[in-house]
């Protein structure tokens, strides 16, 4: 049942991209969030060979997911690694632990676009219904 | 409430926290277009900063972006005003520098242009992360930090001259390197002399037609003449520096009771130390950016060379930055100028230009899109009193890129452009179809506006010939 209300979808922004995320907890956020930024940096799917840990603190859960994102980026961007999959995840309001599988057996064939960095604009997440939601916009 | 006041301004009216009033340049087709794109809010957001003078400006060619809009120009007071990292972007120092050759079209053919376009394709790095043929090491990256372009002419690729024609001579004095994080010197530190992806790019082109023959004589411009357009930023490094200092501009918005309508817009006084040490880092990866595009100068011209021969002169018309921040003299006051998406256009007479043009004006760099023109524009002395010495980046995108992905195929653009004459090298065809001329506004009707306004007058159109994307 749970399932139903996670998901995430790519909207429209006139120079960037924009990614819809909504889960019933922040940790299914996050869950969401990673699948949504596959979806926009990956071009087909390849297989996992190693895992890194990710371990941030940030003042607030929207710093917090803006610094998730951008930690990506910096794997992909700097260590030639991309992740893949989401092995652990333990998320509170300030701090992320997640251990992320990936490959950094890529060409450059395998990123399909180049992401500046996600940004902070209008970022909020909110909480209706059980439900928690936001949409991040990515600098391309 | 927005109202025209005259034939290229709209007023948009204080309302709601802003400090100032809105000024965006605008025909009154463009205006609809900027509404509906919802862009002119974000020119009311940024109105709101503390310390804002004059109004809160958008060129012609703006867009909906994230915080600031892309076409944005703010100017802080430095006394009383603020510093934002999201009114200069991510990445910083992007922009755009214009070659000229000795050679004419008509001297070389479209096969001359086809080994050419190949030969800068092999030649400049290009693509998502892509990484150089120079690899340094950190304390390296932070001399490219202090010298900017001079740090490449020194390394052997460039000329003394090359310097002369750059905006700040390709360095900003006060750059900082102790300002910059760890990891940003580290994503410096295999990407310097590379293109990149998105809407970077290498054409070559030809002078098509000029429009004001003694800024062209005084520029080296000529109709026919065979010109190589650079366009690409900071890279890695430049994006760092801007996200590790929105983290410290969130907390010192907060620290100095600074109201966001935005949190992409966050700030900090100009004068505080936080302000200080973005301005520093901000220094450091424009530099950067402009050792990077030295860098891809260098190869540009042995490419041109082996290919069309070694007596061909290649010389540096000038080098503008798109997205930046400066102090700058404007009605008497020291202000911080933001520019996102927009160049500057200092007029005649004005510091700050190489002496070769100071009776003429700054030359502003205009490029468009793959398939369109670019211009040549020079700057005005009405834009020092009506804009802060600004005026329009380039086309500014209509199209999202996820639209441009659902109505287009990227070999369907190659097919196109190839039948208009244009070689295409690119990485990625999805790039191609991302930023396909259709995805953005009519840079002719955009020029046209700044040349209406004021803001800047045409000197020379370009056509491009062949076009290397990431």
């Amino acid at each position: 049942m749970k399932k139903k209300h996670e998901g995430f979808e790519l909207i429209d922004h006139t120079a960037d991209i924009g990614l819809r995320i909504w889960a019933c907890d922040l940790e299914g956020l996050f869950r969401c969030g990673f699948s949504g930024f596959l979806r926009l940096i990956a071009s087909e799917s390849i297989s996992s060979d190693s895992t890194r840990t990710i371990d941030l603190e940030s003042p607030d859960k929207e710093s917090l997911l803006v610094d998730f994102f951008n930690e990506l980026l910096y794997l992909v961007n700097m260590k030639k690694w991309l992740p893949l999959g989401i092995e652990d995840i333990k998320v509170s309001e300030r701090k992320i632990k997640a251990v992320i599988s990936g490959t950094g057996r890529i060409s450059a064939r395998d990123i399909s676009m180049e992401i500046k960095a996600a940004t902070y604009h209008n970022l909020k997440i909110i909480s209706n219904d059980d439900i928690m939601s936001t949409v991040v916009v990515f600098d391309t | 409430m927005i109202r025209k006041v005259s034939d290229y301004k709209y007023v948009i009216e204080r309302s709601s926290g802003m400090l100032v009033e809105g000024l965006i340049f605008a025909d009154d087709a463009m205006m609809k277009s900027i509404q509906e794109d919802n862009a002119h809010s974000q020119v009311a957001n940024v109105a709101t900063l503390r310390g804002i003078y004059g109004y809160s400006m958008a060129m012609p060619d703006i867009h909906y972006g994230y915080g600031f809009p892309i076409g944005g120009v703010a100017a802080f007071d430095v006394e009383e005003g603020i510093i934002s990292p999201g009114g200069i972007g991510y990445d910083i120092n992007c922009g755009v520098r214009l070659l000229r050759t000795d050679v004419k079209y008509g001297d070389i053919d479209k096969n001359d242009i086809e080994r050419l376009n190949e030969e800068l394709y092999r030649n400049v790095p290009s693509g998502v992360g892509s990484t150089g043929r120079i690899r340094i090491n950190e304390r390296e990256v932070e001399r490219v930090m202090e010298k900017g372009a001079g740090w490449a002419v020194q390394k052997g690729m460039g000329e003394e001259e090359d310097l002369e024609f750059s905006e700040e001579s390709g360095c900003m004095e006060g750059a900082l390197p102790e300002c910059v994080s760890g990891r940003a010197k580290e994503r410096g530190r295999e990407q310097i002399g590379t293109l990149g992806a998105g809407n970077h790019f290498l054409e070559i082109q030809k002078v098509d037609t000029v429009f004001d023959k003694t800024a062209a004589e005084k520029y080296g411009i000529e109709e026919g003449q065979v010109t190589v357009m650079i366009h690409t930023g900071s890279r890695g490094l430049g994006y760092q520096v801007c996200d590790d200092y929105l983290k410290v501009m969130n907390r010192a918005s907060e620290k100095y009771g600074i109201l966001l309508a935005d949190r992409q817009l966050a700030c900090a006084p100009f004068g505080s130390d936080e302000g200080r040490r973005y301005f520093s880092a901000m220094k450091c990866a424009a530099n950067y950016a402009w050792a990077n595009r030295q860098c891809i100068m260098h190869w540009v011209r042995k490419s041109i060379r082996d290919v069309l021969g070694k007596e061909v002169k290649v010389g540096l018309v000038y080098d503008v930055s798109h997205n930046v921040g400066k102090v700058e003299d404007h009605e008497g006051r020291k202000l911080i100028v933001h520019r996102k998406g927009a160049t500057r256009a200092f007029g005649p007479g004005r510091g700050g230009i190489p002496d070769e043009y100071g009776d003429t004006g700054q030359p502003v760099i205009v490029p468009g899109t793959m398939g369109t023109f670019s211009y040549v524009m020079k700057g005005t002395e009405k834009a020092m009193s009506e804009s802060f010495g600004s005026t329009c980046h380039g086309a500014g995108r209509v199209w999202s890129r996820s639209r441009a992905l659902r109505s287009l195929r990227g070999s369907d653009v190659v097919d196109r452009l190839r039948m208009s004459g244009i070689s295409v090298k690119a990485k990625s065809l999805k790039t191609v179809a991302e930023e396909a001329p259709d995805a953005y506004k009519d840079v002719s009707k955009v020029v046209d506006i700044c040349h209406g306004a004021g803001l800047s007058e045409k000197v020379a159109r370009l056509v491009p010939l062949g076009v290397v994307k990431g």
